[in-house]
C-alpha cells in the first residue's frame, strides 16, 4: 500500500471526520499536526487553491476537502467495510444531508461564536431549526436502526458526529443545548450510539478542550 | 533578545493588563523560563490596524518566535518549551490531564440558571479530584517542581474563585484543604502577582457572559 499521510489539527471537526472514518476502515496513516499559524511547506504545496486542512496524501496524490477525501478513501479502500451506503438513492441522500451540514448547519454554529447580541440570538435559534431538520431526516434515513449508516456508523454518521464536541461546548458556553431529549429526541439517543463507537472514543476531541477554545476566542472579542 | 507578545487588555482600561486566562499562562511560562519578553496590550474592543495585520482573526494571546506569529496557548507553550528547554516545565504524561475539566465545570456552573441540574456538584467533585491528587503528590501537580500543568491551572483557577465568588457567593469548600494550600501557593508567587488582572477586571470580563439572549434575566 502506498503511504497515507493526514495533514490536520485535532480540534478540528474536518480533521476528525477523516480521522474517524480512517480508524473505522481500519487503515493506518501517519498524522502530522499542523500549525495553522506558521502553516507546512507540505500542506500550502498539498492544497495551494484553499491552504486548509485536513488534507489526504496518497502516495504522490494530495486530496483536500472532508467529505471529498470520505468518498476517496471508500472508493479507494473498497476491499473493506464501506462507510457510503451501497444504495444509489441512500448515497445520494447521505450526501445531500452532509451537504446541509456543511453549507448550513456548519455556518450556522460558526456565526454563533462569531456574532454577538441579537445576532447571535439568531444563529442559535438557526442551529436550532437545523438540528431539528435533522433529527426529522434521521427517522427516514436510519429506517429503524441505530445510525444514519444503518447497524453501524457510515458516512452521514461521521459528517455530523465529528461535531459534536464543538455542539456540546457551544451548549455550555452559550446555555442553549442544540441537541436534547425534546428537541431533537432521535438525535439524542443517537449522540450516544455514536460516542460509544470506539473510532468516536479515540477521535472526537473532549468537550472541556473546545470549551476552553470557545472561551479563549470569546475573551479575544469585544463584548464577549 | 525579547519575545514580543500580545495579550488582553482590561475592558475599559487599555494600559493595565487585562482578563484572559490563557493569556496569563502565557505570561507565567514566559517568566518562569526568565525569557525576555515585550509585552503588547491589545484593546479588544478596538483592535489597532498593525495587530489585525499580524493575528488577523483577531485572536491573543499571539507571540512572535522566529519571525512568525503564533496563536493558540497550548501551540505557544508547546513551541516555547522547544525552544527554551531550560529549566523545563514539561510535564510527564501522567499527570498532564490533572484538572482539566475544572474550567468546563466551572463556565457550566457559571451559566446555570437551574440550581438543581448538577453543575454545582460537578465543580465539587473535579476540585474534590486534584485536592486528593494533590494530598498523595503536593505541593505542585508533578510534587516538588513547578510545571506547565500548574501553570494552565493556576489562572482558571483564580477566575473561578474570584467569579464563583462575585457572582454566586460561592467559594471552594474549606474541606479542600490541598487545593486552598496549593492556590495560595501559586497566586502569592511573584510572577503570578505581576501577569494577573485585578479582581475587578476579572469580574467585569465575565459580566457581559451572564447575559446572553434577551429573553434570560441578566445578573
Amino acid at each position: 500500500m502506498s503511504s497515507l499521510k493526514l495533514l490536520g489539527t485535532r480540534r478540528s471537526p474536518f480533521v476528525v471526520r477523516v480521522q474517524i472514518a480512517l480508524d473505522v476502515k481500519g487503515i493506518k496513516y501517519e498524522f502530522h499536526e499542523e500549525n495553522l499559524s506558521a502553516k507546512s511547506e507540505l500542506l500550502l504545496k498539498s492544497n495551494p487553491v484553499f491552504k486548509k486542512v485536513p488534507v489526504l496524501i496518497h502516495g504522490d496524490h494530495p486530496i483536500s476537502e472532508s467529505l471529498v477525501i470520505l468518498q476517496y478513501i471508500d472508493e479507494a479502500f473498497s476491499a473493506g467495510h464501506q462507510i457510503l451506503p451501497s444504495n444509489p438513492y441512500d448515497r445520494a441522500i447521505a450526501r445531500f444531508w452532509a451537504s446541509y451540514i456543511d453549507e448550513k448547519l456548519f455556518p450556522s454554529l460558526r456565526g454563533i461564536l462569531r456574532s454577538e447580541g441579537e445576532e447571535r440570538k439568531n444563529k442559535i435559534e438557526e442551529s436550532i431549526e437545523g438540528a431539528a431538520l435533522l433529527d426529522n431526516a434521521f427517522v427516514s434515513i436510519s429506517k429503524g436502526k441505530k445510525f444514519f449508516g444503518g447497524e453501524t456508523i457510515g458516512f452521514l454518521d461521521i459528517a455530523a458526529g465529528s461535531f459534536l464536541a464543538f455542539i456540546e461546548a457551544i451548549g455550555i458556553v452559550y446555555g442553549e443545548k442544540l441537541i436534547d431529549e425534546v428537541k431533537t429526541p432521535h438525535l439524542f439517543k443517537w449522540v450516544h450510539d455514536f460516542r460509544s463507537d470506539l473510532a468516536v472514543k479515540v477521535n472526537l476531541p473532549a468537550t472541556e478542550e473546545i470549551v476552553e477554545v470557545l472561551i479563549s476566542i470569546s475573551k479575544a472579542s469585544a463584548q464577549n | 533578545m525579547a519575545v514580543e507578545v500580545c495579550v488582553k487588555a482590561a475592558t475599559g482600561a487599555p494600559t493595565v493588563l487585562g482578563d484572559c486566562p490563557f493569556s496569563q499562562r502565557v505570561l507565567l511560562t514566559l517568566e518562569h523560563k526568565k525569557i525576555p519578553y515585550e509585552l503588547h496590550l491589545i484593546n479588544t474592543d478596538d483592535k489597532p490596524q498593525w495587530f489585525l495585520e499580524i493575528s488577523p482573526e483577531g485572536k491573543v494571546p499571539v507571540i512572535k518566535i522566529d519571525d512568525k506569529w503564533i496563536a493558540d496557548s497550548d501551540v505557544i507553550v508547546g513551541l516555547l518549551e522547544e525552544k527554551y528547554p531550560d529549566p523545563s516545565l514539561a510535564p510527564p504524561p501522567h499527570v498532564a490531564s490533572v484538572g482539566s475539566k475544572i474550567f468546563s465545570s466551572f463556565v457550566k456552573f457559571l451559566k446555570s440558571k437551574d440550581p438543581s441540574d448538577g453543575s454545582e456538584q460537578a465543580v465539587n467533585e473535579e476540585l474534590k479530584a486534584l485536592d486528593e491528587h494533590l494530598k498523595s503528590n503536593g505541593p505542585y501537580i508533578n510534587g516538588e517542581k513547578i510545571s506547565a500543568v500548574d501553570l494552565s491551572l493556576a489562572p482558571k483557577l483564580y477566575h473561578l474563585e474570584t467569579v464563583l465568588g462575585s457572582f454566586k457567593g460561592w467559594t471552594i469548600p474549606e474541606s479542600l484543604s490541598h487545593i486552598h494550600s496549593y492556590t495560595k501557593l501559586l497566586f502569592s508567587d511573584k510572577s503570578f502577582e505581576k501577569t494577573k488582572a485585578a479582581k475587578e477586571y476579572v469580574v467585569a470580563g465575565w459580566a457581559p457572559k451572564m447575559c446572553i439572549t434577551s429573553s434570560r434575566i441578566c445578573l
